[in-house]
């Protein structure tokens, strides 16, 4: 019994020692401070505009999406693991707007981090990626976290009213499955 | 006896969930990061309007790859990379990579040269996906190449620099970049505009 508990707690202590660098389901208070301050150019294309429901102003920030859920992917063009999951993110894309429900309740966003215009732009087309793509070229994401980001990561968060950015999760690499993004998505909305 | 019954499928879980969790960790660090680096280390004697230095070493696919071999036929751009398994090289050609169509709009190949052995090389490469140009090894003699080109640094890896070279093989553009950093694509693409005007 005694060394059945020291396993469980071994790897346990192994679990937590590993596991929150590489899969993060947060929505602490590092996330809410550091996406607050974030500006990002605002995408030149009228369409993407009119789907994150900003107006003509040059820069946009989170908060400027109040009431919105937004599943934001931090890609790089450069990121080879990001390339590879290109073709499931815009599955994703297609899967949320089949379902009204979650078609009129969460939008989605790539950030191009360290990105330039000219880059994000090649990643686009390359993937013909349907939802809006920002460069943060100035590394405004990667400034304001405390720890490294790695792309890709995905982050869904809620704006409230008030434009208070909350995280209700994070994931960092590869899912490699489009339907495990949308169940992902569906649990931290219904809370669980 | 009884209590082994018991601990063998404790032990068998324990296990199988730390290989789940270290092969998860893997897919997203296998990178080393040897921190920051002083910019550049080397001095370049090559100028622009130069002949490039003719070249020949293997390609990680196969056979021997030639600068002399696209010569009247295709501009060049020799991105030489410090070393696999580190930060900005692993991301600098599947960028390129995915840019086939606009490096081919200028009638350009990319060739990638490293000082890693071809080993190294093909394992890195792989997992890049599919690269539509060659990659060289520059492993022996030891730097042979980017020494030419005047790009080996003291610790025997390269910098990360760019050469365009075209068609007639006279040098039109270099950057020795800041190592830590990453070329920008439209800077080089902006070059190669230059080269068909």
């Amino acid at each position: 019994m005694r060394k059945r508990v020291l396993v469980v707690l071994t790897v346990g202590l192994v679990y937590l020692a590993i596991v929150p660098s590489a899969f993060v389901a947060t929505t602490g208070d590092i996330d809410r401070v550091a996406l607050s301050k974030l500006e990002f150019q605002a995408p030149d294309n009228p369409a993407d505009r009119s789907y994150l429901g900003i107006t003509n102003k040059p820069l946009f920030s989170l908060s400027d999406l109040k009431g919105k859920v937004i599943l934001m992917e931090l890609f790089s063009m450069y990121c080879p693991i990001c390339q590879a999951e290109a073709p499931v993110i815009n599955t994703v894309f297609k899967f949320l707007n089949e379902k009204p429900e979650l078609a009129s309740a969460v939008i989605m966003l790539g950030i191009g981090t360290g990105n330039t215009p000219f880059e994000v732009d090649v990643y686009r087309k390359k993937y013909q990626v349907p939802f809006p793509l920002v460069p943060d070229d100035k590394m405004t994401f990667r400034k304001a976290y405390p720890e490294e980001i790695r792309t890709p990561t995905f982050l869904l968060a809620k704006i409230d009213e008030q434009g208070n950015v909350n995280v209700l999760f994070r994931h960092v690499g590869q899912m490699k499955d489009p339907q495990l993004y949308v169940e992902a998505v569906v649990k931290a909305l219904s809370g669980k | 006896m009884l209590k082994s019954k018991f601990t063998i499928p404790w032990v068998l879980t324990a296990t199988i969930i730390l290989i789940s969790v270290q092969t998860a960790i893997a897919e997203v660090n296998t990178v080393y990061n040897p921190g920051k680096l002083k910019s550049s280390d080397s001095a370049t004697s090559l100028k622009v309007g130069e002949k490039a230095p003719e070249f020949s070493l293997r390609d990680v696919r196969g056979g021997m790859v030639s600068l002399g071999k696209f010569l009247g036929n295709k501009n060049v751009v020799l991105s030489f990379v410090p070393a696999a398994w580190t930060p900005v090289c692993s991301q600098q050609w599947p960028g390129y990579s995915i840019a086939k169509d606009i490096f081919e709009s200028y009638d350009t190949v990319v060739i990638g040269i490293s000082v890693d052995n071809v080993p190294t090389l093909y394992a890195w490469t792989n997992q890049m996906g599919d690269l539509w140009f060659p990659v060289l090894s520059d492993f022996w003699p030891h730097g042979a190449v980017a020494q030419k080109y005047g790009v080996l640094r003291g610790d025997g890896t390269s910098e990360r620099a760019l050469f365009v070279i075209d068609k007639q093989g006279k040098i039109r553009y270099i950057d020795v970049h800041d190592i830590n950093e990453m070329p920008r694509l439209e800077v080089l693409i902006h070059q190669l505009e230059k080269i068909q005007k």
